[in-house]
Formats: structure tokens, C-alpha cells, sequence
């Protein structure tokens, strides 16, 4: 029964965060783009998992699936924490030639019975690189308050671990799946493990005050 | 499939190795504004206590130079006039005289112009608000204000008074002068009540009138000329010492100005 806890680590992990979350901004949820990040993983990795697990079909379209709504959802959220000059108007541009990628991707090099290297190692190249921007942002004009205090911080290094660290699992998976390799259930937990992280650093970030670093000198 | 298995090693290592990047980042950042957070913690404090410096030398300079007028205006000119009005009393007069009326008017003048100045040395004279009483030095300013018969005043003390710390005391007490004088200038007010509440976790003073009241958008208006600087430095003030100033005001309904100075301060 323990082996089965890899496996199902990001089915059961958004779940218990997603509850979590719900319970502690009960008062509005709906307005924490986070929630709405962990809300979708949970459902997608739960349909995702009964699929694979239960009536033994192709969980692969899910992926894209996954992938394209963790990037719109995740845009959105940076788009409300980097400040720099235009970076609504950078985010919108980055998340329309995304979107033109991936559709692109998906009619011409990866179809949807296939895993979606290319479009999950593009999301996760750029989702780190909106990481960087906020922590260069951080760096450039500090708050007086303690950063490890801050909602943001914590989330934005959770994403960072995550998509940094899952990068080259994303980036090799479509191949490994196409030659067949045994033991490839290794490379996904894996995965899942660095997933718990993320969900580790999510609720980190739910027990903080959200806006902690509202009076920059 | 064993060349394949080493792929699937190399990539979990390199995994590994992105995730042990990922996390030396993440404490590069969490350190250095830590470190930067402290060093503008210091920089405020450094330029509050130099403000504070600053604030304490005007003070002391201009509380001097009002400590200096006031003596001369008691021991020289009241000191004059006294003379003037014992002279007056001994002009010896006949009863039918025509300048018997004009010499008894002089008297009550001079008289006059002696409480006056003696009023006035003794509100510029700020030993008596710094190291005495509070409240007498309230009562003492109100009894000025209600003899004029321009406003009715009252001070009302709750609480246990307790000793302030002379500097912050005199502070509070020009805030305060400051605020009446607004009242005297612009309120149109008939009375004045200053009430000082004394509570284990802080100390409150309340000064309200009946008057016109102002509209507070109005006063926060950046291109309004007539601002003046008077309430902009109540508040620089009264965030030098620590306590938080509130002014609360609609047009019709009179001004209620707060001042609250916490125990630990």
C-alpha cells in the first residue's frame, strides 16, 4: 500500500492544501489566484490519476490541459505581484505568443495522445523567469518588512522550485514515453515529490498574511 | 535499455542538481533582503533620532528665546508699569480736580496692561508646562482664553494625571496652543473643551469646539493655497514624539482633535 503514496503524492497533496486554503480564506477564496492554481491541479492530477489508475485509459490530454491552465492561471497571478514598468502589457505579449505555441505545438509537433515536453518546458522556462523578475524586484526595492512573512514570497518560491526543478523531467518525458523505457514510474514520482514541495511552499504561504510588504522606503 | 536506465539517472541527477541551484537562490534572496531589511531599519532610526535632535535643539532655542522676553517683560517692563502705577496712586488729587478721572482711568489701564503682560510672561514662560502640573498648565491657558470672553472652556481630567516627559509634555502642550489658536482664528466656535484622559496604556488629549467645522478633503487638497503649515507640523510633531494625531471635522459640526501618546513612549 506504501508504494501507492508516490504515485498518487500530487492527488493528495492539492487536495489536503486545497481544503486547507478554502478553510483559512473562507471569507473570500475565489480572490487568491493561488487557490484557483491548486484548485486546478487538484482536480486535473485527481481525473488525471483515476484515468491512469482505475479505467486504465490515457490521461495525456489532461496534460495539455493542465499545462495551458497552470500558465493562464499563473500569468494572471504575476501580473498582480511584478510591478515593473509595463509588466502587464510584457505578461499579456509573453502570454499570447504562448498560447499561439501552443496551439501550434499541438497541430504540428506534439498531438494530444502525447506527452507535451515542448509546451510544459516553454511554461516552466517562463514561469522562472517571472520567479527571477520578482525576486530581482525584491531585491532592487526591499521592503522594510520580513520577507519571510510575505504570502508572495513563499508562493513564487514554490513555483520556482517546482518548474525549475521538474524542468528537465518536462523536457525529456515525451521521449522517454516514445522508447518505451521501463522504469520510467521513477522519473513521474520524481516528479511528484517535487510537486509535495510545491504544495509545502503553498502552505507556508497560506499560514502568512497576505500584503505583508506594503511600505517600501 | 541499461543505456536508457542511465538517461532516466542523469535526469533525476540533473533534477537534483537544478533543485539544489533553485534552493541556493532562494537563500541568496531571503539573506540579503534580511540583511538589507536591518540596514534600513537602522537608516530610520538614524534619521529619526536626528530629527529628533533637530527638533529637540529648535525647541530648546526658541523655548530660550520666549524664556528670555518673558523675564523681560516681568522684571523690566511689569517692573515699569508697576512704578508708573504706584506714582499714579500717589498723585494726591483734590476731588472737584478735572484730572481726577482721567488719573483713576490711567490706573485701571495700567492695571490692566500689568495682568496682561503678567498673563502673557507667564505663558511664554514654558517651565510651568514642561516640569509642572499638566493640567494646571491647561487650566492656566484656558483662564486666559475665557476672560477674553471670546469662547466658554472647560478641562475635564480622567484618569490618575501622571508626570510626561518634560520635552514630550511641552510638545503636546504647543500642539495643543496650536489647535485652540486655530479654534480662537477660524472656528467661530462659542466653546472650547479640553478633556485629558490618563489610562495605564496611554494618554489622550481631546480638545473639541462648536464651530463651523471644515471639510477634511478640502484641507487634504494639494492645490489649495491657504493651506498654511500650522496642522502639517501638529502632525510632524506629534509623529516625533511618538503619538498619533487624529483631526475629525465636518462643515456645521465642530472639530475634534485627538492626540494620543502611548505609555511606552
Amino acid at each position: 500500500m506504501l508504494f501507492l503514496i508516490p504515485k498518487a503524492l500530487d492527488v493528495i497533496s492539492p487536495l489536503l492544501l486545497l481544503v486547507f486554503a478554502i478553510l483559512v480564506n473562507r471569507s473570500r477564496p475565489g480572490r487568491d489566484y493561488m487557490i484557483w492554481f491548486i484548485a486546478a491541479q487538484a482536480g486535473l492530477n485527481t481525473i488525471a490519476y483515476v484515468l491512469d489508475q482505475i479505467l486504465l485509459k490515457s490521461n495525456l490530454p489532461l496534460y495539455h490541459l493542465n499545462c495551458l491552465v497552470s500558465f493562464l492561471i499563473l500569468s494572471a497571478y504575476f501580473s498582480t505581484i511584478l510591478h515593473f514598468r509595463k509588466a502587464r502589457f510584457m505578461l499579456s505579449v509573453v502570454l499570447a505568443l504562448y498560447l499561439v505555441f501552443f496551439f501550434i505545438n499541438l497541430m504540428l509537433w506534439e498531438n494530444i495522445w502525447s506527452f507535451n515536453s515542448n509546451s510544459f518546458s516553454i511554461a516552466s522556462l517562463i514561469l522562472v523567469t517571472y520567479c527571477f523578475l520578482f525576486y530581482l524586484e525584491k531585491l532592487i526595492h526591499p521592503a522594510t518588512t520580513n520577507m519571510a512573512e510575505s504570502r508572495d514570497f513563499w508562493y513564487v518560491t514554490g513555483i520556482f522550485t517546482y518548474y525549475a526543478g521538474s524542468f528537465v523531467i518536462f523536457a525529456t518525458y515525451r521521449k522517454f514515453t516514445q522508447l518505451n523505457v521501463q522504469h520510467l514510474g521513477v522519473l513521474w514520482q520524481a516528479h511528484n515529490i517535487i510537486f509535495l514541495i510545491l504544495c509545502l511552499y503553498l502552505f507556508k504561504a497560506i499560514l502568512c498574511k497576505p500584503s505583508q510588504e506594503k511600505f517600501s522606503l | 535499455m541499461q543505456a536508457v536506465a542511465g538517461e532516466i539517472q542523469f535526469v533525476i541527477a540533473s533534477t537534483l542538481l537544478l533543485l539544489l541551484i533553485t534552493s541556493f537562490v532562494i537563500v541568496f534572496v531571503v539573506i540579503h533582503q534580511r540583511q538589507y531589511r536591518k540596514y534600513l531599519l537602522e537608516k530610520e532610526e538614524i534619521k529619526n533620532a536626528y530629527q529628533q535632535e533637530i527638533l529637540k535643539a529648535q525647541l530648546e532655542m526658541k523655548e530660550n528665546t520666549l524664556h528670555t522676553i518673558s523675564q523681560e517683560i516681568h522684571d523690566n517692563i511689569g517692573q515699569v508699569l508697576s512704578l508708573v502705577k504706584l506714582n499714579l496712586n500717589t498723585v494726591v488729587l483734590e476731588d472737584c480736580s478735572p484730572a481726577i478721572g482721567k488719573i483713576t482711568a490711567s490706573k485701571e489701564l495700567v492695571g490692566k496692561a500689568i495682568q496682561d503682560l503678567r498673563n502673557l510672561s507667564k505663558s511664554l514662560n514654558t517651565e510651568h508646562i514642561s516640569s509642572g502640573q499638566f493640567s494646571r498648565a491647561f487650566q492656566t491657558e484656558l483662564d486666559i482664553i475665557q476672560k477674553t470672553g471670546f469662547l466658554e472652556t472647560s478641562l475635564q481630567v480622567r484618569g490618575t494625571e501622571r508626570p510626561l516627559d518634560p520635552q514630550k509634555q511641552l510638545i503636546i502642550f504647543r500642539i495643543a496652543q496650536e489647535v485652540i489658536h486655530n479654534i480662537i482664528k477660524h472656528a467661530r466656535a462659542r466653546s472650547l473643551s479640553v478633556v485629558l484622559t490618563y489610562t495605564p496604556e496611554k494618554v489622550m488629549l481631546s480638545i473639541s469646539d462648536d464651530g463651523g467645522g471644515f471639510s477634511l478633503s478640502a484641507l487634504n487638497d494639494p492645490g489649495r493655497k491657504d493651506k498654511g503649515t500650522g496642522i502639517a507640523n501638529m502632525y510632524h510633531r506629534a509623529r516625533l514624539i511618538g503619538a498619533v494625531l487624529s483631526i475629525d471635522s465636518q462643515p456645521g459640526k465642530g472639530t475634534l482633535t485627538q492626540l494620543t501618546l502611548p505609555a511606552q513612549f
